[in-house]
């Protein structure tokens, strides 16, 4: 008696465990929808989201099979909507656990995303670590009949490039997550990279360049690849890149590249007399990559002469970017309230409510400090004869 | 009904159908003693017989007995048969056995017995009976002289380094090779016999003063409780007198080599030989052993402990990597990387089995060839590895009846798991049951069958050892760990294991020259 009474425990603890233990399914691979990306759209009446996905098509052909994107599309009344009505298209469910990218269109960000990113935090399948986007075009789901280089899957493709703009710096490679934190937080604002097309041969090709300004959950305004590269700087965001040096040549103004090789941001707010004042010092490690003039720079004047310069453009240009944003945008994108409010928590607390206001008349002083590490492996430049 | 009837047949214990002589004993007369053993090997055409007498004035009768193929002829010419029947210089009847013994027969073993019981143990063992017209007693003499296998190095368990000799099907071989090793009086051979009807030799070895002397005793109560009508290979003892006979883990160790059985006598285990097998036993044996190669000793320490890990690690993979394919490919896709999954995707497309199924398929599969292999004579062995790997490599992934990946995860775990061919059975179980546990519950089942596993081995002794001794954590110890992931170095290694020997733990003071 005792013993079926313990057969009946154990088993009714299996039993248990196995069918109260949160959610899980057999589901064999080749029977998924695997998405790689996700384009929000408005439909053309701009009363509805306009969903396209890119899906994974397998084609087999005898022996050997491919990958080919496939596309699927669909129209909601609200986002999650639009994606359940995807399945009356595809007819299976979209699995969305390998979504590399979603990229937004123009006039669904400037409208507010709040939904989207609490659909991406709540569902189980989605990744917080997602690349999203901001199309620089009209209807973003031509993005995907551009042509894209290498890579069949747009959205893979994109994914990638987001993956090199380290050695670019021209957009930033934002995650979902850390996208999340900047919105959420009242002393920074967000930012997004740009997608969109540029011409090559004839043919629209994707290009990957520039920043959305996001003020709350909204889009305000874009920043250009070069300006990209000076907001990069200031948020301790750099990790390679090119610093092109108009350099004073003898006759002409030929072109000097400095290579980024490290760069260490430090922002430091000082609080006096009621006025908040923003230090920003770049300490940058270069190379010299490219020369075009013919003195030899490797000379200890000219060096100096060379870093003296680049140090002040970069101030000025860091300076420009600054400057605009606070006319422009008046969007704390730079995270100096966050600055703030790490290193002077009481003053935060005075000024948290107005920052709005102050961000504009801010001052921000700016320091370059430069050293020259290398010149590749030529000591002179190139002798063109007389 | 039936089975009433079955029940009792099959309950009777093993006798004997001799009809013997009621009490046991040899008649006087040669005529009843001849016609006696005629009786009991009736029917038995190797039963050979030879009367003679001598040559001398006072004539005796004589007869030998023996059987056939089991002794050497030419002992019994020259050491009985001869010197009797040319001696002419027996005096009487008065102390004849006492007179062969002594100046006749020429033999280094001799017996005088008059037990029925003994003479047939001698007769069937290869010794030749001797008997004498008008005496009670007769004499044995060892005449044994079958043909055994020369030494071979085992084909299971081969060496680049190590000795090349393996055991013979012959006992005292077998103990020659062993005793050869440990040229010691410690060396305690003590022979007792098992089986109704086979009458099987064993002999239970150990080192006196190293071994576990209650290990010994429960040893010996285990084989007084054996009641079995033949002992014909190792495995009949190793099941009889295990402590977990349905555990798929053995808790009993074997070996075909002379040194191994040196080095577990050594470390206090308890070895047992067993006439006709080149199989020993050794007792206790814990769950580090299977990971444990004599070439692990014989190589440098650095490749016998990297050597030891790769086996621990191919024991996780192989049981471990179908089950963890189906469950990531079936429940957690998001597990995969990107790449990856595509590749399987691609892979999968058009095949006609669910994962789960086309796992248990190609494991069946595979285990059906490398059977199928096992057993084959060499040159048919070839043409099976062809067909095996074209037809289930080759044709079933080009016919799209399995998916490449599949193929590969498959082959990967019968690879490893032919890194230790000593533990294929509990890793081909453990192997279908993640397998199967996987399939219905995803990681959450191979977490279950892992939480199964330890808590059996956690469970089991083998002679009252813990079977995971040395590898449990919370008696870890870093002394205990000194040969078991890794083959610590010789002079480093000072004692010998406690459970075993704890009697004489220390296995040298000082190990080498000083540097």
């Amino acid at each position: 008696m005792k013993k079926i009474r313990n057969l009946f425990a154990i088993i009714m603890i299996a039993a248990i465990s196995i069918l109260m233990s949160g959610c899980w399914n057999y589901r064999d691979v080749d029977r998924l929808n695997v998405v790689t990306g996700i384009i929000v759209d408005k439909s053309p009446d701009k009363s509805k989201y306009l969903l396209t996905a890119e899906v994974v098509e397998i084609e087999t052909g005898g022996r050997e099979a491919m990958v080919n994107p496939s596309q699927v599309q669909a129209e909601g009344e609200t986002f999650f909507d639009a994606l359940r009505n995807m399945v009356s298209v595809a007819g299976k469910k979209l699995f969305i656990s390998h979504m590399k990218v979603m990229i937004i269109s123009q006039d669904v960000a400037r409208e507010g995303i709040t939904q989207i990113l609490d659909f991406i935090m709540r569902d189980n399948e989605s990744r917080l670590e997602i690349n999203l986007l901001v199309s620089r075009d009209d209807t973003a789901n031509e993005i995907l009949n551009y042509k894209g280089i290498g890579e069949k899957l747009r959205c893979l493709k994109l994914h990638e490039m987001l993956e090199s703009q380290k050695n670019l710096s021209k957009a930033p490679a934002i995650e979902c997550v850390k996208f999340i934190q900047a919105v959420s937080s009242d002393g920074e604002y967000g930012i997004l990279p740009l997608v969109g097309n540029t011409v090559i041969n004839g043919e629209k090709t994707l290009e990957i360049s520039g920043t959305a300004i996001f003020k709350k959950d909204k889009l305000i305004g874009f920043l250009n690849g070069d300006e990209t590269k000076y907001l990069l700087f200031i948020k301790n965001m750099i990790n390679a890149g090119i610093l092109p040096e108009m350099g004073k040549g003898e006759n002409t103004n030929h072109s000097i590249s400095l290579e980024i090789f490290k760069n260490k941001t430090k922002i430091k707010p000082v609080y006096s007399n009621g006025k908040i004042t923003i230090n920003i010092n770049a300490k940058t490690t270069v190379a010299i990559s490219e020369v075009g003039i013919k003195t030899n720079l490797i000379d200890k004047g000219k060096r100096d002469l060379l870093k003296t310069n680049a140090e002040k453009s970069l101030e000025k240009d860091i300076k420009a970017l600054v400057k605009k944003v606070q006319d422009e945008y008046n969007a704390d994108i730079f995270g100096f309230g966050n600055q703030v409010k790490m290193q002077m928590p009481s003053t935060w607390r005075k000024i948290s409510s107005n920052w709005d206001d102050l961000f504009p008349d801010l001052t921000v002083n700016v320091k370059s400090e430069m050293e020259i590490r290398a010149s590749g492996t030529s000591e002179k430049p190139v002798n063109i004869g007389e | 009904m039936v089975f009433d009837k079955f029940k009792k047949t099959s309950k009777q214990s093993p006798e004997e159908t001799f009809n013997k002589n009621t009490d046991d004993k040899l008649y006087t007369s040669l005529e009843k003693n001849l016609d006696m053993l005629k009786e009991i090997f009736k029917n038995d055409d190797t039963f050979i017989y030879r009367s003679f007498e001598n040559q001398g004035t006072i004539r005796v009768k004589f007869c030998v007995f023996y059987i056939e193929g089991m002794v050497k002829s030419e002992t019994i010419y020259n050491a009985i048969i001869k010197p009797i029947v040319e001696n002419k210089s027996l005096a009487g009847k008065e102390g004849i056995i006492d007179y062969l013994f002594s100046k006749v027969i020429i033999s280094n073993n001799l017996q005088k017995t008059s037990d029925i019981n003994k003479i047939l143990e001698s007769l069937l063992g290869g010794d030749t009976l001797l008997l004498i017209d008008g005496e009670g007693e007769g004499i044995i003499i060892e005449s044994k002289g079958w043909q055994t296998r020369a030494i071979e190095e085992p084909e299971s368990e081969k060496t680049t380094r190590g000795p090349r000799e393996g055991f013979t099907e012959s006992m005292i071989t077998n103990l020659s090779l062993v005793r050869r090793k440990l040229m010691t009086q410690d060396l305690k051979l003590s022979f007792r016999t098992l089986g109704v009807r086979s009458h099987t030799k064993i002999c239970i070895s150990y080192i006196d003063s190293i071994a576990n002397t209650k290990i010994l005793q429960e040893l010996n109560k285990r084989l007084d409780d054996i009641d079995i009508d033949a002992i014909l290979g190792a495995e009949y003892v190793q099941e009889l007198i295990t402590d977990h006979p349905f555990s798929i883990f053995e808790t009993i160790g074997y070996s075909e080599r002379p040194d191994i059985i040196a080095s577990k006598l050594l470390e206090g285990r308890i070895a047992i030989f067993i006439e006709g097998t080149p199989t020993i036993l050794t007792i206790p044996y814990i769950f580090i052993e299977y990971f444990q190669s004599n070439e692990d000793y014989y190589e440098s320490f650095y490749t016998g402990s990297i050597i030891r890990l790769l086996r621990v690690l191919g024991f996780i993979i192989t049981i471990l990597i179908p089950g963890l394919y189906v469950a990531v490919t079936t429940f957690h896709q998001e597990m995969i990387p990107t790449p990856l999954l595509l590749s399987i995707f691609t892979a999968r497309k058009g095949i006609p089995l669910p994962i789960s199924v086309e796992a248990l398929v190609m494991t069946i599969t595979f285990e059906m060839l490398k059977e199928a292999g096992a057993r084959m004579p060499t040159y048919i062995g070839q043409a099976l590895s062809i067909v095996g790997a074209l037809v289930i490599g080759q044709a079933a992934v080009d016919a799209r009846f399995v998916s490449a990946p599949m193929v590969i995860v498959i082959a990967f775990s019968s690879i490893t798991s032919l890194m230790i061919s000593r533990i294929k059975t509990p890793a081909l179980i453990l192997r279908i049951m993640y397998l199967i546990a996987a399939s219905f519950f995803g990681i959450y089942g191979i977490a279950a069958v892992t939480i199964g596993m330890l808590t059996h081995l956690f469970g089991i002794y083998s002679f009252g050892v813990p079977y995971m001794a040395y590898l449990d954590i919370i008696s870890l110890n870093f002394q205990d760990l000194k040969d078991t992931y890794i083959r610590a170095p010789w002079w480093y290694m000072k004692n010998r294991p406690g459970f075993s020997a704890a009697k004489n733990i220390i296995r040298k003071s000082s190990g080498r020259h000083r540097v």
